[in-house]
């Protein structure tokens, strides 16, 4: 009696409806959720990508408004913001702490006289140079020390020993003064007084061979120039390059020598007179800015001959005002410049965008630094000092860099070029996506060529003409070539494939004649049979005798292609396309993908176009066949446009397949990202250069965040590719439901 | 008569345009020949490379023009590149002449034209050893347990094969202090005699006297091995075992994540979800995700599940590893948690399929004896629709089992150790795997002894489309079963 008791409540009608409406919550919550998933993966996409294209954020943080010193002139901080060095008008030296605001004098400038001020001031690396108003120059190196308290991270302050140059009162006033730091520690100074010589005084340390201690060679010598320079750059580097600027605006360049220069070029910019000129990281670049707020960039681009000469490259947004100047981050292309409205800009020369323009709470702009990793702006003005927190991790990218051809430092023209890391530090990444785009399209279009025709037609003969008992066979054997694991057929491209292609091209050059024609033979062998005793033989004969002539097409373009090779080709076809096409002929190259490819793709198509054939409705047929027509004419007047928009629809499919593939052409096309039609030549797929670069890609980095956008944009191709042939095949069953 | 003579041209013409038309067909043919061909001539290309590599092929003693000698194993012959235009094509043979720790290279190509002879002689020895891959070579002397033997080699072979077959199965540490002792002394081809210690010797053969049953018994055994044993030598010799492991792990555990996602998404849609534009639009995106590029998925499988799902476990519990990180770098989790979201889709679309299968008036009927829609969909719908579903899920398992680019990015490693042993959890989901797919591109590609490892690969290959191929097989012929089944209900 308990025993049924138990039954009966356990199958209580409330108790089954509890359990149905669980199972209802479980079916939402599950499949939802799951739905949700999936489709939350190009929302994730897009919010990784998307910070590429946000703007820099600028917060201000005021350290020192009290006014009461005098303003910096030059200023500088360690990779942390955590010290900041600065020298003022009066020579004061200045040790701030950025945490906390607080701020403790140095001393005064070493060497420097009672009376004596600072006229102008710049650093370079963990230099300052200084211009006083006694015509006087000095160096100061300087360094900041790092030291750990437990965990906590300390920097000091270490100001080295002072060095001067000039004579003091008397001499002709200093027009234009550079300091340049070689690798090594070497310094080269450059200065004009008046209009006469640049002085270039250079200190080298040389290491020892034998004693391997530090040795300092002086070396000083003059360049006659014969003209009033405005501003001097030298360039670091043994022995580097002079660069000036005149008071027209005219840019003159020297190549340094032991003792002397080379004058190389004087170049118009058409700027008129300059108020400010500016180096970029890696010395390459000029930024000359004019007093109507116009900024140019200038580097030096190479001829056909390899001659190098400057030019102007890009403008960059004006500022409106005379810029007042110029300062550049050590890490990128970015630079920092103040105009004499007070306005702070943050520009990308790579991308040639203005990233942040603000005005900062300091008064008139005496100078401006940006810290060594660009993550901060140091300010000084006649009203105190300020520090700006920068957030801007992508200033490189933007539509223009990534899609628009760019013209790199050192390129002799605008280009499209992906090469995301380089051997140096000072490397610019070059992250256009044209070339990968462009390969994507070079890879398919191939496969394309080779797979449509023989897809479709082995579907057309599949679905038609063979007979039902085998076709029951052919189907699966051909959908089974879907499931071969694409880094098999990658691995059976590169490494057999593509050096048989090499070595026997000729052989390859004959198959798609030999076979036709040996197709042709066998079909008409077929044809002389007659119909009687086709009808006895096992079914399946006619692809048999078919494939038996294909094969021997197919031998006797192998046995024929070396001696046609030798005797068109002269033996060696991939160096006689080279010799006389003047095309490069590459072992991975787009032939092989296209081979590759095919067996991946040629299922899909044949198996979508084979559906959509196969279900054209009876009626039509056999209204066309009852009207006279023949099987060929019933299949090109009939099935054919019925079925097109499957046909369609499979196509799309296979192309979609084509422009995601990654392992074969990661392993066969050679990955070399060039935008070149040439088949005989390899390129880069986006869905390859992911799989190639996003390992080494640092977690939310330009270039991580970068393929991440080469994944949405797979993503996007092949999701309306995909769609449009989706749509199309539901319009077609409905079409075939009304037939 | 005009119109005879137009009916008789016509009939002519009518004649002739069947044939044309009968041509063109058969071309059609021709390309479904084509493709058939490829995929045959795909495996069996793939067979012969990868089998041979375990056939024990005979050691040719190679007489050379200047008196030296070659022994190795017959690799392949090509034309000579350096050869002069218009001169008559010249040949070179590669031979396998092993011995890596003396020659340098394992693989050796002599010129055609100076070869005088070629003969295999008896006696010579193919040594598999721990490192250094394998020796070729005379057997010349045995130092057993101190004692030196030397003679002809059929006197030394028998014991040294009876010495081989003490092998303990596990070895121990006393077993390795004798083996270290006992010696084998080698001759090479061209004089030069080798030591070699037992302990690193793990197979002898002698090729050149063995029948076509041993050489086909050393096959099975070498397939056996190569299936079951660890690589060696920076994955160029031994088995694969680990990588095998690993990929069936991966794709059990995506299983076991894909199942019920994707079984409970399908219901929701066919079942629960009201029938509009909306879920038709759903239903088609998720289709389309079927044709979306894998890499896109390994792309976010490494932004979500690896940086930022991983990156958050390891600052909520593993914070005294960091900044080395636990879950946030690739693993097998992630990776079957990418795999399970890339084939999610093909269980979803499956299991639908086999839903909508279900004929109506079964539901009905079971709605009309008193079952809730839980009790008819779990006692009558899901049982009706299983094979749908397991065809679904072996689709996927196939799919995962021969996906790459996605794996590479999110943990897929050269070589490590299988990712389950006797320390606490025992599995270890946050561990790097090695898997077919990876291994077969990483063989083919980064290997530092490309020529060495190409068998290696092939057989590699040949596994992989072998399992993939079983699986889908197994998939189609579930199909079709589940379609004659409903083919003959509904009637």
């Amino acid at each position: 009696m308990i025993d049924q008791d138990k039954v009966h409540a356990r199958s209580s009608l409330p108790g089954r409806l509890r359990k149905n409406r669980a199972a209802e919550a479980l079916v939402y919550i599950g499949g939802l959720g799951t739905i949700a998933c999936i489709l939350g993966i190009l929302v994730f996409l897009l919010l990784e990508a998307l910070p590429l294209f946000g703007a820099a954020s600028v917060e201000e943080e005021v350290i020192d408004v009290t006014g009461k010193r005098p303003p910096l002139l030059a200023m500088a901080t360690d990779s942390f913001q955590i010290r900041m060095l600065g020298l003022d008008v009066e020579g004061g030296l200045w040790g701030y702490s950025l945490r906390d605001g607080g701020s403790q004098s140095l001393g005064r400038l070493q060497g420097l006289e009672t009376e004596e001020t600072v006229r102008k001031a710049k650093a370079v690396g963990h230099h300052i140079l200084v211009e006083t108003d006694e015509e006087r120059l000095a160096v100061l190196p300087f360094a900041f020390e790092k030291s750990y308290v437990g965990t906590q991270r300390r920097i000091s302050i270490e100001l080295d020993t002072v060095e001067w140059w000039g004579t003091g009162p008397g001499a002709p006033p200093i027009s234009a003064a550079d300091l340049a730091v070689s690798e090594e520690g070497g310094l080269t100074i450059a200065w004009q007084r008046g209009s006469g010589v640049v002085h270039i005084s250079r200190v080298l340390v040389v290491e020892n061979a034998f004693t391997l201690e530090k040795e300092t060679q002086k070396s000083e010598y003059g360049i006659e120039v014969g003209l009033t320079l405005s501003f001097l750059h030298v360039e670091s580097g043994e022995p580097g390059n002079l660069v000036a600027v005149d008071g027209q605006g005219r840019i003159h360049w020297w190549a340094l020598e032991e003792e002397g220069a080379t004058k190389k070029q004087m170049l118009e910019t058409g700027l008129g007179p300059l108020s400010c000129v500016g180096p970029l990281q890696a010395d390459r670049s000029l930024i000359l800015a004019n007093d109507r707020g116009e900024m140019r960039q200038f580097f030096r681009v190479p001829d056909e001959h390899g001659e190098k000469a400057f030019r102007g490259i890009r403008d960059f947004p004006p500022m409106g005002s005379a810029i007042t100047a110029i300062a550049r981050s050590t890490r990128n292309k970015a630079f920092l410049v103040s105009s004499e409205e007070g306005k702070l800009g943050l520009y990308y020369a790579t991308s040639g965008k203005r990233d942040w323009m603000g005005d900062p709470d300091v008064g008139e702009i005496r100078s401006i630094a940006l810290s060594p990793k660009g993550d901060g702006i140091l300010v000084s003005g006649s009203e105190g000092v300020a520090r700006l927190a920068v957030d801007n991790p992508h200033p490189e990218t933007s539509m223009g860099s990534l899609l628009g051809k760019v013209w790199y430092e050192d390129y002799p023209e605008p280009t499209y070029t992906w090469q995301s890391t380089g051997g140096t530090d000072d490397f610019e990444p070059k992250l256009s996506l044209v070339p990968l785009v462009f390969g994507t399209i070079k890879g398919t279009f191939f496969s394309m060529l080779l797979a449509i025709p023989l897809a479709l037609l082995a579907a057309l003969y599949a679905s038609l003409f063979l007979h039902p008992t085998v076709r029951k066979w052919v189907k699966p054997a051909i959908e089974i070539m879907a499931a071969i694991p694409s880094v098999i057929l990658g691995f059976l491209c590169a490494i057999y494939l593509a050096p048989f292609l090499e070595s026997s091209f000729g052989r390859f050059l004959l198959l798609p004649l030999l076979v036709p024609l040996f197709l042709v033979m066998g079909s008409l062998l077929l044809s002389r049979m007659p119909t009687a005793a086709m009808a006895h033989l096992p079914k399946g004969t006619e692809l048999l005798i078919l494939g038996t002539s294909l094969l021997v097409g197919g031998l006797l373009s192998f046995l024929l292609g070396a001696p046609i090779e030798s005797w068109i080709f002269g033996g060696d076809a991939p160096a006689w396309i080279v010799q006389n096409l003047g095309v490069p002929y590459e072992q991975r190259n787009a032939i092989v993908i296209a081979m590759g490819m095919s067996f991946a793709v040629i299922p899909i198509i044949f198996s979508i176009s084979e559906d959509a054939i196969s279900n054209v409705p009876r009626n039509l047929i056999s209204g066309s066949l009852a009207l006279g027509a023949n099987r060929w004419e019933t299949a090109v007047r009939v099935i054919l446009p019925t079925a097109s928009p499957g046909i369609f629809s499979a196509v799309m499919i296979g192309l979609g397949r084509a422009v995601g593939e990654t392992m074969i052409v990661l392993m066969a096309a050679g990955n070399t990202a060039i935008m070149d039609w040439n088949p005989f030549n390899g390129f880069r797929t986006l869905s390859a250069n992911i799989a190639v670069e996003i390992p080494e890609a640092p977690h939310e980095g330009t270039l991580y965040r970068t393929l991440f956008l080469a994944a949405i944009l797979l993503f996007i191709m092949t999701f309306f590719l995909n769609s449009v042939a989706e749509v199309v095949r539901q319009r077609l069953r409905s079409r075939y439901a009304n037939l | 008569m005009p119109t005879s003579d137009h009916g008789m041209h016509s009939e002519g013409q009518r004649a002739r345009k069947k044939m044309r038309h009968l041509l063109y067909s058969r071309l059609c043919g021709g390309a479904l020949a084509v493709r058939v061909l490829m995929i045959v001539g795909l495996i069996l290309l793939l067979a012969s490379k990868g089998l041979s590599y375990f056939w024990p092929k005979d050691i040719q003693e190679v007489s050379l023009k200047d008196g030296s000698k070659v022994w190795g194993e017959y690799q392949g012959r090509k034309v000579f590149l350096g050869a002069q235009r218009d001169a008559e094509a010249r040949y070179q043979i590669q031979y396998k002449v092993a011995n890596r720790d003396l020659y340098d290279l394992d693989f050796r190509w002599v010129d055609e034209d100076e070869i005088t002879q070629t003969s295999t002689p008896s006696g010579l020895l193919r040594l598999e050893r721990r490192e250094y891959g394998v020796f070729i070579g005379r057997l010349r002397e045995l130092i057993l347990g101190g004692e030196v033997h030397r003679g002809a080699v059929a006197d030394l072979m028998p014991l040294l094969v009876r010495k081989m077959a003490e092998r303990p199965a596990n070895e121990t540490h006393q077993w390795e202090q004798e083996a270290r002792r006992d010696q084998v002394v080698l001759v090479t081809a061209e004089g030069q005699s080798s030591t070699i210690s037992l302990f690193d010797v793990l197979h002898v053969e002698a090729p050149n006297e063995m029948s076509v049953f041993a050489k086909a018994g050393t096959l099975i055994a070498n397939l056996w091995a190569f299936v079951w044993e660890d690589p060696r030598e920076s994955n160029t010799e031994g088995g694969i075992f680990p990588a095998i492991f690993g990929t069936i792990l991966m794709v059990f555990l995506m299983t076991f994540f894909v199942t019920p996602f994707g079984v409970l998404a399908a219901i929701y849609l066919r079942e629960y979800a009201k029938e509009g534009p909306l879920v038709r639009a759903v239903r088609v995106a998720i289709f389309n995700l079927a044709g979306v590029p894998s890499i896109v998925f390994g792309v976010f499988g490494l932004g979500f599940f690896v940086y930022f799902v991983g990156g958050t476990i390891d600052q909520l519990l593993y914070p005294e590893a960091l900044p080395t990180p636990t879950y946030g770098t690739g693993g097998i989790l992630w990776a079957s948690l990418t795999l399970a979201l890339l084939t999610v889709p093909v269980v979803i679309v499956a299991t639908e399929e086999a839903l909508s299968a279900v004929p109506k008036e079964v539901r009905q009927g079971s709605y009309a004896l008193g079952a809730t829609r839980f009790e008819t969909l779990w006692r009558i719908v899901v049982p009706a629709s299983l094979p749908g579903i397991m065809t679904g899920v072996i689709l996927a398992i196939a799919r995962a089992a021969g996906e790459v680019a996605p794996l590479m990015i999110v943990g897929m490693v050269k070589l490590a150790p299988v990712p389950m042993d006797g320390e606490f959890p025992f599995l270890h989901l946050d561990r790097k795997f090695m898997h077919l797919g990876f291994h077969i591109y990483d063989l083919g590609f980064q290997s530092p002894n490309v020529e060495a490892t190409k068998p290696l690969v092939y057989a590699t290959a040949f596994l992989l489309v072998g399992i993939v191929m079983v699986m889908n097989l197994v998939a189609i012929y579930y199909r079709n079963r589940l379609r004659e089944r409903y083919a003959s209900s509904s009637v």
